[in-house]
């Protein structure tokens, strides 16, 4: 790796207020004689809500647990290295959210269920608190029985510091969302402010990434659609095992380093495969993602490479 | 470039503009936000019969990554579990008839997803078209004359 720093930021400078603020002398042109209400409709909005209070999350995914093969020769090694890291960051993160494939497929719910038990207690033992949505190897092989047993519903909602986070599930079914949780999605944002940054999770990409390997969500056309009101939307993901930044619309969305193995880029139609880990650098492309959310709603996100792990403490 | 002339000019321009589309924009603009308003356009409502070709096209959108092109079996991407989803052109007829297929696509069970949850039953019936169309194991001979063959000699002239 020629890259010594492993920060690498996207701040979300197109959404944030002072841009909005901006753009309206812009749209007032266009928008004419409603101008004056929606201004006082939108100042009214803003003081409805409690400010932002800065904090910190860690975005893991990927992590593969039961895998035993040549793309990694030590899944548990790797997902503790990244939880030493996690652990010795500064600020401490409020909690991580862990976007599925927490474990590897196998076909005896036993087998899976042993195993979403030790992802468990492998992350219970870093005493920070943490959300989880399923991936397909979790999830897919017995929609999901399992995985609720274990580490419950498969998609919910919290707010934590006046942001608002959804976790959905976009596998137990295929790789969609379905009609079902179509419906309960519009009812959770009906009740939303949508100028308070929304950051959805899940699994699969939301957009087409690239069908063929299954990096795609069949309906996320739906959904984004519901989201155009929302200002602030941001979307992190995992499934395809290497970082991808890509904007839809309104929706910003990021795919989170893996801590199990990477994949190739997209496009070729050939099949997926991993490749076997290096032994010079058993580390290469392997990751996880701290998300600083700042007093102004935006994210400042940053990459930690395994191989780098070191250089946490730049971090501060 | 003169900042003040520019943004003048696009007020008094959008102005304009705003006068000729204020009825319609007017409506528009009560439901979205500032930024992103999308007018939507309208969609025309057809309503389509199932076919093999609609079949097709979702087939590639949904189900090509785990069967294969044309349900060979060469998946692009491999189970969880290992392996690949078994092919589909080569159903047993007597068991996997009309009615099971589309049976299988809407439940699924195992790694073969649920479609049900997502499509409609028009479109889970054209995949089941396509999906038989594949297995048409006597392929419908096209009624067509075979020409006799020319006589060199005429072949001759004609090339000249
Ligand atoms: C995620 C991978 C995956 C996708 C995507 C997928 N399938 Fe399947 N499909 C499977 C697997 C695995 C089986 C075998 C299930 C079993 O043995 O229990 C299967 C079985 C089937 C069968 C029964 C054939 C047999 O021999 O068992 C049909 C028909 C079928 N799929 C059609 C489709 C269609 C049509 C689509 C697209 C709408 C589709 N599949 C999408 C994985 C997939």
């Amino acid at each position: 790796m020629s890259q010594s720093t492993s920060a690498v930021t996207f701040p979300q400078e197109k959404l944030t207020r002072r841009g909005l603020l901006g753009g309206l002398g812009m749209v007032a042109g266009l928008v004419g004689g409603s101008t004056v209400f929606r201004y006082a409709a939108y100042a009214q909005s803003r003081a409805a809500i409690e400010p932002i209070q800065p904090f910190r999350f860690v975005h893991l995914t990927d992590t593969q647990l039961g895998y035993v093969g040549d793309a990694n020769r030590s899944v548990l090694g790797s997902l503790q290295l990244a939880l030493e890291a996690i652990g010795a960051l500064s600020p401490a993160p409020d909690f991580m959210l862990v976007t599925g494939d927490l474990t590897q497929g196998t076909p005896s719910d036993r087998e899976r269920k042993n195993r979403l038990v030790f992802f468990q207690q492998t992350l219970e033992a870093v005493k920070i608190p943490f959300y989880t949505v399923p991936g397909e190897h979790d999830a897919l092989m017995d929609r999901g029985k399992v995985y609720q047993t274990v580490m419950g519903d498969l998609r919910y909602g919290f707010l934590h510091k006046g942001v608002q986070f959804i976790g959905l599930d976009n596998v137990s079914q295929g790789f969609f969302l379905g009609k079902d949780q179509l419906a309960w999605f519009n009812g959770q944002i009906e009740k939303m402010d949508v100028t308070r940054p929304l950051i959805l999770f899940c699994h699969a990409p939301l957009y087409n990434v690239f069908a063929p390997w299954n990096w795609y969500t069949f309906d996320g056309n739906i959904l984004r659609a519901m989201l155009s009101r929302f200002r602030r939307v941001t979307v992190l993901y995992g499934h395809v095992h290497q970082i991808i930044a890509h904007t839809t619309q309104n929706i910003r969305h990021y795919a989170g380093l893996p801590t199990a193995w990477p994949l190739p880029e997209p496009g070729p139609l050939v099949e997926l495969k991993p490749w076997p880990q290096g032994a010079t650098h058993p580390y290469l492309g392997l990751g996880l993602r701290v998300v600083d959310v700042l007093a102004s709603g935006d994210l400042k996100l940053t990459n930690l490479l395994l191989s780098e792990v070191s250089h946490v403490s730049a971090l501060e | 470039m003169s900042v003040h002339w520019s943004k003048w000019g696009f007020l008094l321009w959008s102005s304009c503009i705003w006068l000729t589309i204020s009825p319609g924009a007017a409506v528009a603009a009560s439901s979205f936000p500032l930024r992103h308003r999308v007018v939507p356009k309208p969609v025309p409502r057809v309503r389509t019969e199932p076919s093999i070709a609609a079949g097709a096209a979702l087939y590639v959108r949904g189900c090509l990554s785990c069967h294969g092109p044309r349900g060979n079996g060469e998946g692009f991407w491999s189970l969880p579990t290992g392996g690949q989803a078994p092919r589909l052109d080569q159903l047993d007829g007597s068991a996997w008839t009309p009615s099971a297929v589309s049976a299988v696509i809407r439940q699924g069970g195992g790694l073969m997803p649920s479609w049900g949850k997502v499509l409609t039953p028009g479109q889970i019936q054209s995949l089941a078209m396509y999906v038989e169309s594949l297995n048409q194991r006597v392929a419908p001979v096209p009624k067509t004359e075979t020409p006799e063959p020319k006589s060199t000699r005429e072949l001759w002239h004609r090339s000249h």
